[in-house]
């Protein structure tokens, strides 16, 4: 389904991305996805199939919740939005993301 | 294995309940939510593509391709709806039950054990909520009082309450006419209801005019009476279709009341019985009597329904300061009154009837309480035996909350197994109850069907029990040492949570013994009771009591004649042997008497003694023995000189050392003239089959001609015939009398044992089922044991110990068990023999050669049990340990 030329958001990185988006403000499935894609400048692009099921776990785990609002051209749509744990969550999992990469950028560098 | 397919196929109904649960409640709002998520979605995609110069259908498809199948996420989306905490609890059932499964037997002792102990205590709560908690079927109830004065001097208490003279009640009402919405007064009372072809004895009522307004009930049929018209009556809806079949018609029939000319006015409401726990056939208005309206004979119980915005403490007061107030009858010192609400037993009778329901409530939970325990110790060995896959699962990382929950789960679903056997056996027992025939005396009627509180009872029961007595193994079975399983092997390790089973085994010992001791305390006096000598002879005796009361004219004279020639008639019938009347039917519960004393001693203390009015022949119809001169005679009629015959313990009393006939006593009932003893009887019982021995002095009948008589017939071998056409002379005396109370007369007597009979048996069977469960529970912690130190017996065997050496080990083990209960359930039992003394007769509170007896029974039952694990274990090849390995 995926473009050659772009890559497939990391298993595991994609709850990380998706606060990413909504800690800016609150929006819609197709718009975190557009976000995601604007934002890697095109070389991320979300698959639909794991964008929504992430939403729910995320949404489950009470890090995000939604609502049922009007989209910029009018249509109904739900909308997601970082909760206070959501908010705590995405700090946390920023800070592990970047000591993982550090990890791994060392590990790469060392040999 | 049968039942294994059996629960894999109710773990698939389960599943599918599940399922459909979810789905129907769920599935349609999330799915048109999602559905209308991913429309969104491609709408925006699509309109993204149109925007770049793709044509709108292409657009389309093209979005609907880069998303993929929709189906396939639709899929996934729903397989993530799963609720999160219910999953793992599911899961954690289905392990369970899995793992319960594997052993049918055991699953279903433990099933059985939980459903006697559940099933005992849902039962006793039935009567207990039937007697004493379950309010009257009448609208607000909780707002209707009774008014119960406290009264010193002669006072008198009928079951709805403390009776006080008419006349005071209509002051009261006068006086809380703010407090009260309105009032009324009732009585109870017996009445001959003649109708075409036969007249019967009901119990009813006697009420003011404003009863059914005061109560809240509406006839279903008709109307109600006010008052103003003494000739009108209600019946109930018991009556109407036991004698009216129900027929609509019965408004505005006339029959005949006690004699009275009276019309059928209205039907009350299904399920309506009174206001007492005694069920009322009718009601009918105290003018009916006859009496003056001022008449201080008249004893009602008033009753008020507060009024709107009143509470009870405001009522209570201006109750309290009218009963000062307004005048009081001759001869009673009035301390004052409250209110009561009313209640089907009344406040005077609920402590007893409260006591023993909660001795027999605090019973059924030691029976729940042993079946807890033995599950617990069944639980705790299982979760022993598969320490090496708990050992194992921990290890791997299984958090210990995790293992906890599987093995509660596990519990639980036994409990609630069992509770629901429970509850059915609860039903089976209480239908078991209702069919054991009250005595003829209380009229009650009792709804003791498990309704939706006691349902609620049992679940509460079960789920605490259950969460208690499997939280305990649960959490036993998880600690983190027990990793050290896994190094040992599995195998040999004789240490770990033997404590927490020998504690639950020991305490079932306990409880049984504390149980059997109780149910031999009440068996040893009921025993003692019904084996008292009454002094008279009841078998072949049948009673019947008739009432020539107010409303028959009937004088002195009349009454006279009534009584000899229903006598002279009823000796006629083929198959009598003898006849006797009597005032009183003996051991019945009717109590008369007062004091007497010697006429010849002035100064001597007065002896209370029981009294009758007998006829000439009563001696003869029970078989009573004259131990001195003579019964009485037709001679001794109302114009002869006043006799009477006293038992030996009044002769012995009121002339100590020597000879009573002949001699003149003072104090006899409705005698103020000296009355000479003409005879001394055997000594006997009067009131109830346990009291204490006491003076009787009988007089005759003759010589009172009371308005009341039971007349007895000793018939042998033709009973019921003697009793049928007994009714048919009495009819064709005067067909506005009934037989009242007509039956056996062991029957009548039954009634002073009857809380001990029904206390041995119940108690008896909870003793019993104690028994059994502790002895099971004592066999599977020797059996386990010895299956788990298979290798160690081996391996005594194979360094010289002999078969008798490891039997010994096992069962010794098992003595000092059942020891230890033993002590500890003997000086419980003990003080719980002290508790219940009250309730007991003839035996000893420390009635040691029972308490003993149980003590020995029980631990040689626990040793029984142990026997064939410890033969087991005495079988145990030298050669099998090493095989083992």
């Amino acid at each position: 389904m995926s473009k050659s030329s772009n890559a497939d958001v990391l298993r595991g990185t994609l709850d990380l991305l998706i606060l990413t988006v909504l800690a800016e403000a609150p929006m819609h499935g197709w718009g975190i996805s557009q976000r995601i894609q604007e934002g890697s400048k095109g070389l991320l692009e979300v698959n639909q199939g794991s964008l929504y099921p992430a939403l729910q776990r995320l949404e489950q785990r009470g890090w995000v919740s939604s609502v049922w609002g009007t989209s910029d051209n009018n249509r109904r749509a739900k909308f997601y939005a970082l909760t206070a744990a959501g908010t705590d969550g995405l700090t946390r999992e920023t800070d592990e993301w970047r000591r993982y990469c550090g990890a791994v950028e060392w590990i790469l560098e060392g040999t | 294995m049968r039942a294994s397919g059996r629960l894999q196929r109710l773990l698939r109904v389960f599943r599918g309940l599940r399922a459909r649960f979810r789905h129907t409640l769920l599935r349609r709002r999330l799915d048109r939510e999602m559905d209308d998520e991913i429309a969104f979605h491609l709408a925006m995609e699509a309109e993204k593509l149109e925007s770049q110069g793709v044509d709108p259908a292409e657009a389309r498809r093209r979005a609907a391709v880069a998303f993929g199948g929709v189906e396939r996420h639709r899929e996934a989306l729903r397989e993530g709806r799963r609720v999160p905490v219910l999953e793992p609890l599911v899961r954690d059932v289905r392990f369970g039950m899995r793992s319960l499964a594997r052993e049918p037997g055991l699953t279903l002792a433990a099933v059985v054990t939980i459903a006697l102990g559940v099933g005992a205590t849902t039962a006793v709560f039935s009567v207990t909520r039937a007697l004493l908690l379950r309010p009257l079927p009448i609208p607000e109830v909780d707002r209707l009082m009774s008014i119960q004065e406290q009264r010193s001097g002669a006072v008198s208490t009928g079951v709805e309450g403390m009776l006080i003279p008419y006349p005071r009640f209509e002051a009261y009402a006068d006086a809380t006419e703010g407090v009260f919405r309105s009032t009324a007064a009732v009585r109870l009372d017996g009445f001959a209801l003649r109708l075409d072809d036969v007249t019967v004895h009901v119990d009813g009522a006697l009420t003011s005019g404003g009863f059914f307004e005061t109560v809240g009930i509406r006839p279903i049929l008709g109307r109600v009476y006010t008052g103003d018209d003494d000739a009108e009556i209600v019946i109930s809806h018991d009556l109407w279709l036991a004698r009216f079949g129900g027929d609509p018609e019965v408004v505005g029939r006339r029959v005949a009341l006690d004699g009275a000319a009276v019309t059928i006015v209205g039907v009350g409401p299904r399920g309506f019985r009174g206001v007492t726990a005694f069920a009322d056939a009718l009601w009918a208005p105290v003018g009916i009597r006859d009496l003056e309206p001022d008449s201080w004979g008249l004893r009602v119980v008033p009753l008020g329904r507060l009024a709107d915005g009143v509470d009870r403490a405001r009522a209570a007061a201006v109750v309290d300061a009218a009963a000062g107030a307004i005048p009081s009858d001759p001869n009673a010192t009035i301390r004052g009154a409250t209110l009561d609400p009313v209640q089907s037993v009344p406040v005077q009778g609920r402590g007893v009837v409260g006591a023993f329901l909660g001795l027999l409530l605090g019973l059924a939970v030691l029976v729940l309480l042993i079946a807890a325990a033995n599950i617990a110790s069944v639980l705790l060995a299982r979760a022993f035996a598969r320490r090496r896959e708990t050992a194992v699962r921990l290890a791997l990382g299984a958090g210990r909350a995790r293992v906890v929950r599987h093995l509660l789960a596990e519990a639980l679903l036994l409990f609630v197994a069992g509770g629901a056997a429970g509850v059915a056996l609860a039903y089976l027992g209480t239908a078991a109850l209702a069919s054991i025939p009250l005595p003829p005396q209380a009229p009650v009627i009792l709804d003791l069907a498990p309704d939706r509180t006691v349902l609620v009872f049992a679940l509460a029961v079960t789920g605490g029990t259950g969460l208690v007595f499997g939280l305990v193994p649960a959490l036993q079975a998880s600690r983190p040492g027990l990793i050290g399983a896994l190094r040992a092997g599995g195998w040999g390790a004789t240490a770990g949570g033997g404590w927490t089973r020998d504690l639950f085994v020991g305490g079932q010992v306990a409880l049984s013994v504390l149980l059997l001791a109780t149910a031999a305390l009440f068996a040893g006096s009921f025993r003692a009771g019904a084996s008292v000598d009454p002094g008279f002879d009841a078998a072949g005796v049948v009673v019947a009591r008739i009432d020539l009361g107010a409303p028959h004219d009937y004088d002195g004279g009349a009454r006279l004649r009534f009584w000899s020639e229903l006598r002279d008639r009823a000796r006629a019938i083929p198959g009598v042997k003898s006849v006797g009347l009597a005032q009183l039917v003996l051991l019945s519960g009717d109590r008369w008497g007062g004091d007497v004393r010697a006429a010849d001693d002035p100064d001597a203390p007065g002896v209370n003694a029981f009294s009758d009015f007998v006829g000439w022949g009563w001696f003869e119809a029970l078989e009573v023995e004259i131990v001195e001169g003579r019964a009485f005679r037709p001679s001794d009629g109302p114009d002869a000189p006043p006799v009477a015959v006293v038992n030996q313990f009044a002769a012995e009393r009121l002339w100590p050392g020597e000879t009573a006939v002949g001699r003149r006593l003072r104090g006899a009932m409705n005698r103020s003239e000296e009355v000479e003893v003409v005879g001394v009887v055997r000594d006997g019982r009067y009131v109830f089959a346990t009291e204490e021995p006491t003076a009787a002095v009988f007089q005759p009948l003759d010589q009172m001609s009371p308005t009341a008589a039971s007349i007895h017939l000793r018939a042998p071998g033709s009973e019921a015939r003697a009793l049928r056409e007994l009714g048919e002379i009495v009819r064709s005396m005067d067909a506005d009398v009934a037989l009242e109370l007509a039956g056996p007369l062991e029957a009548l007597i039954g009634f002073s044992l009857y809380p001990h009979r029904i206390a041995a048996g119940l108690v008896g069977a909870f003793g019993v089922v104690g028994l059994l469960l502790s002895a099971l529970g004592l066999h599977g912690v020797l059996a386990h044991q010895v299956a788990r130190r298979t290798r160690e017996f081996g391996v005594r065997r194979a360094l010289g110990a002999g078969t008798g050496d490891v039997v010994a080990r096992v069962l010794g083990r098992g003595a000092v068990l059942a020891g230890a209960g033993c002590a500890v359930g003997l000086a419980a039992g003990w003080l719980v023999a002290r508790g219940v003394g009250s309730f007991l007769y003839g035996v000893t509170p420390l009635g040691a050669p029972s308490l003993a007896a149980v003590a020995a029974l029980l631990f040689a039952v626990a040793v029984g049990a142990g026997l064939v694990p410890a033969l087991r274990a005495g079988r145990v090849a030298p050669a099998r340990a090493l095989r083992d390995e």
